[in-house]
């Protein structure tokens, strides 16, 4: 199916089908409801809000009484489990279909699991109606300040979310979609060992001095990449055509690996880019989080950014 | 003699030392940059064999090279004979982790995981194969149209073993291509078994190749049938269910198939077959473990390092091809490239005498080895071996450092081409990356000993720098080397001058520390350990002596070489006679002596 995707720069909703958000261990995964809620945007009867079952403290107990205390019903999930939530969602829509001509189903991913917000978008361009609209909108939050929540990765981390190895590719190039954590990514640069590497990363454009942070964070990365982007986080479709570009300018000389990191605008760009391109050679790697995981708080900066998809 | 790279000074061409990853050099590139070893040359041979080499030692580049197409374009006796003979024919298959994870997708069945991998395993091996057969049809075809009906009749032998369901193919092209649709239509996600695809493929890796290896090896003017040396890199990458594929190679009846298996050490992390209850053994029983690491002093290195200088260099000289280069012609050096060279160079006193540098050496001493010293002589035979050819390196260490360590002060100790071989380990991508660095700066500036230093103080804190973000164990690795460093350099310095190395060995209950022997393991994949070639191919024990890489030494001042006394990692003990207890912050870690 074909798909277009655009940039949405309001977050103030209008007419909203199905709201569906994550709730969990950081302020953040509420503060769009709560905005949502308080403007009369949407109701608890739109909401499909799943909570994580696998990282209980303080803050998500509080993020939870906050939802109970409008109303809202919670889905108790696991992490690992994204074919339920997948199931939840396709339920709620099917359901929804039967009284409504065009959904405009809205997503706030910023505290979903990469596995959640990559399957729930690769999932909803297959059952996409003509009218139908899907928003993904992203809470900025700020992770520059904290690094103690850098893991690390092994092997065992890795997967294939998009995409097929060709065999016996020519060449093979490494985009690598970088954050704050560091550690993360020179474990996986290590074990992938790229040999042509690029870069790209992203930040918003009110914080240019998070620009030199990152490069001066993996100085040794940047050193050896033989090429280096940065993305507008605010730019959605840029983000996409941009990576869309390079992979197909890189496809020609071999395969190209997409390992994305960093904020999730940016994993879900790579992610859907051997997708949107559909092109045997393009892969999309995830890396899962590593046994050493520690859930950290990540406030929202106030920010939302947004994009939709539809049918072309 | 005037160093070669003052020639390049302000030179505005791209740096030549900058590639240093075999993985995705073109075929002309790799050929240039090989420098055949007699190494290579042995692993012609019928035996499976198990390659251990660090990241970056050269596992890539050898096992590409073995390739007949490639291998008959290289000019060496031992080329030629190997390629005529053609009784041994290897065939590529780096197993890439996004490959893997292609054809064995998460939450895949047991069964469906070991299909799916030799299926899609074999897929990779089919158009490997036909790459190289068409390589010898044409070496043994000059004529097109007597190439083009042999390759008729190959294709057509070939279809009908791999597609017998299908039109035989005309030609390689259309074989490939075959191929490669039934890879790319087979979804890995959805299929459950593999019987949509031909059954040649679904068998045990290396199938499709035994399938018609009997028909074709006639018309390919072969006097018997080859040995097909499957040679599989990246194997790191695989897991144990992978793993007991090629171990089921291994133990059983290959039909002339020999595997060549490039990995990290400690990473064939299995010897379980497919059959239940049943071991691949190592020591030639069924398959051997063989370490291709280089020795840094070594013969082969020092022919390795000079050919990667002349190849590198003459990329960027315009009109003329240099021959005869060497890293001591490159970079030059001072007297005879020792440490005393470098020493005396610091000290400015090219005159100073063994009998004064052994007083010097002897005034450091405890007061007993100091008495026992001098009752011997200064200058005496007697002193020459246990006195001055013992200490003189850790007294020159120890002098650089007092040097160096004066305000801004860099002491040209680590300098000439070498100690660039020792602080690279044998491994020829460390080698680049310090030349990479080296010429970079060769370009701006005379490269003296002190300017040498400091490239070579700068690249080794990267690499100390970087190991805590090696994959998993890499924070608890950083953790044990900088404490045992700190240890090795307080001994090294602070005390009277002994008998200090930088080795050391683990207690008997730490062996069972899961935790540390993982970190320890992961030290030695990436050049931050080294360990004996029993342990590098067996496994970590009482006995393994690792010691550390030469860059960690660099970085701590401590001694590039094996101290008499080594030390033994130990966290229980401590309360012991002669142990020398190091309370450490956190693990309460402690030393003790043999």
């Amino acid at each position: 199916m074909n798909i277009s995707i655009n940039t949405e720069i309001k977050s103030d909703l209008a007419d909203v089908s199905l709201f569906i958000c994550a709730v969990g261990f950081e302020e953040r995964s509420i503060y769009h409801f709560k905005k949502l809620i308080n403007e009369n945007k949407i109701t608890k009867t739109d909401i499909l809000c799943f909570s994580f079952n696998d990282f209980i403290d303080e803050i998500s107990v509080k993020n939870k009484d906050i939802l109970r205390e409008f109303g809202v019903e919670l889905i108790d999930v696991s992490k690992n489990e994204k074919d339920e939530i997948i199931d939840e969602i396709k339920k709620r829509i099917e359901s929804l279909r039967c009284n409504l001509d065009s959904l405009n189903i809205h997503i706030d991913y910023s505290s979903m699991p990469r596995n959640w917000y990559c399957n729930i978008f690769l999932s909803l361009i297959n059952i996409l109606g003509e009218n139908d609209k899907v928003f993904y909108w992203y809470s900025h939050g700020d992770y520059s300040s904290n690094l103690e929540h850098c893991s690390t990765a092994g092997t065992d981390d890795i997967t294939v979310f998009a995409g097929k190895a060709s065999i016996n590719p020519l060449k093979r190039s490494h985009i690598f979609g970088i954050g704050f954590d560091r550690i993360k990514t020179d474990a996986i640069r290590t074990i992938l060992d790229p040999s042509t590497l690029v870069i790209c990363y992203t930040y918003p454009e009110d914080k240019p001095d998070m620009n030199s942070h990152l490069v001066e964070e993996h100085k040794y990365l940047f050193d050896s990449a033989a090429l280096s982007f940065s993305l507008p986080i605010e730019d959605y479709s840029f983000m996409v055509n941009r990576l869309t570009d390079i992979a197909l300018d890189l496809k020609d000389s071999g395969d190209v690996i997409l390992v994305p990191d960093g904020p999730k605008p940016l994993i879900l760009a790579c992610s859907i880019i051997p997708i949107l391109l559909k092109k045997e050679g393009i892969i999309a790697m995830h890396i899962q989080s590593h046994s050493n995981f520690k859930p950290e708080n990540i406030k929202a900066t106030g920010k939302i950014s947004g994009f939709s998809v539809t049918r072309n | 003699m005037i160093p070669l790279i003052n020639k390049f000074k302000g030179c505005d061409k791209e740096n030549p030392f900058k590639d240093s990853q075999a993985k995705n050099f073109s075929n002309k590139k790799l050929m240039t940059e090989f420098c055949p070893t007699s190494f290579f040359w042995s692993l012609f041979n019928d035996q499976h064999e198990v390659l251990v080499g660090t990241r970056g030692s050269g596992k890539t580049i050898l096992l590409r090279m073995m390739q007949y197409s490639l291998l008959r374009h290289i000019i060496h006796p031992e080329a030629k004979r190997i390629v005529s003979s053609r009784r041994y024919f290897a065939l590529y298959v780096p197993t890439n982790i996004e490959f893997l994870r292609t054809i064995n997708p998460s939450d895949l069945s047991y069964k469906s995981r070991t299909e799916f991998f030799q299926f899609g395993f074999n897929c990779f091996l089919a158009q490997t194969f036909l790459t190289e057969i068409y390589s010898v049809l044409q070496d043994i075809r000059t004529d097109f149209i007597e190439q083009s009906k042999l390759e008729l009749s190959l294709a057509k032998k070939i279809s009908r073993m791999w597609f017998p369901d299908m039109q035989p193919c005309a030609t390689f092209k259309e074989l490939k291509f075959q191929l490669g649709s039934m890879y790319h239509n087979f979804n890995f996600h959805k299929e459950t078994d593999l019987s949509s695809v031909p059954l040649v493929f679904s068998k045990p890796i290396g199938t499709p190749i035994q399938s018609v290896s009997g028909h074709i090896y006639q018309d390919l003017e072969m006097e018997e049938e080859p040995k097909w040396l499957l040679c599989i890199d990246e194997a790191d990458f695989l897991d144990e269910d992978h793993l007991k594929c090629i171990n089921t190679l291994f133990r059983t009846y290959s039909q002339n198939i020999v595997i060549k298996m490039a990995t990290l050490p400690f990473r064939h992390i299995t010897r379980e077959t497919s059959i239940e209850g049943e071991y691949a053994e190592p020591n030639g029983n069924d398959f051997n473990y063989r370490s291709i690491a280089f020795q840094p002093d070594g013969e082969d290195f020092k022919k390795i390092t000079n050919q990667l200088c002349e190849n590198r260099i003459n990329k960027v000289l315009t009109g003329e091809v240099l021959t005869g280069v060497s890293l001591e012609g490159l970079i030059g050096f001072e007297g005879g490239d020792h440490l005393i060279d470098y020493y005396k160079k610091e000290i400015d006193n090219t005159e100073i005498t063994r009998e004064e540098i052994e007083l010097g050496i002897v005034n450091q001493f405890s007061e007993k080895r100091k008495s026992q010293a001098l009752k011997n002589g200064i200058g005496s035979g007697k002193n020459l071996k246990p006195v001055y050819n013992k200490f003189a390196p850790i007294y020159f260490l120890r002098e650089m450092y007092k040097k160096n360590s004066i305000g801004a002060n860099v002491a040209g100790f680590y300098a000439g081409p070498n100690m660039i071989r020792k602080v690279s380990e044998g491994n020829p991508r460390i080698f680049l990356q310090i030349m990479n660095q080296i010429f970079e700066e060769g370009m701006k500036t005379r490269l003296t000993p002190k300017k040498q230093t400091q490239i070579l103080q700068k690249y080794a804190n990267q690499h100390v720098e970087i190991t805590e973000r090696l994959p998993e164990r890499g924070k608890d690795l950083a953790e044990i080397l900088e404490k045992i460093c700190s240890y090795i350099k307080q001994r090294t310095h602070n005390d009277a001058l002994s008998d200090v190395g930088n080795d050391f060995l683990l207690e008997e209950n730490e062996i069972n520390n899961k935790q540390l022997v993982k970190a320890l393991e992961l030290g030695c994949a990436y050049s931050r350990l080294k360990v004996d070639e029993n342990s590098l191919i067996s496994e970590i024990s009482t006995k393994t002596v690792f010691t550390l890489s030469n860059l960690y030494a660099l970085m701590y001042w401590i001694p590039m070489r094996n101290g008499g006394n080594t030390l033994i990692w130990n966290k229980e003990k401590s309360q012991q006679v002669n142990v020398k207890s190091y309370k450490l912050d956190n693990l309460q870690t402690s030393f003790k002596f043999e």
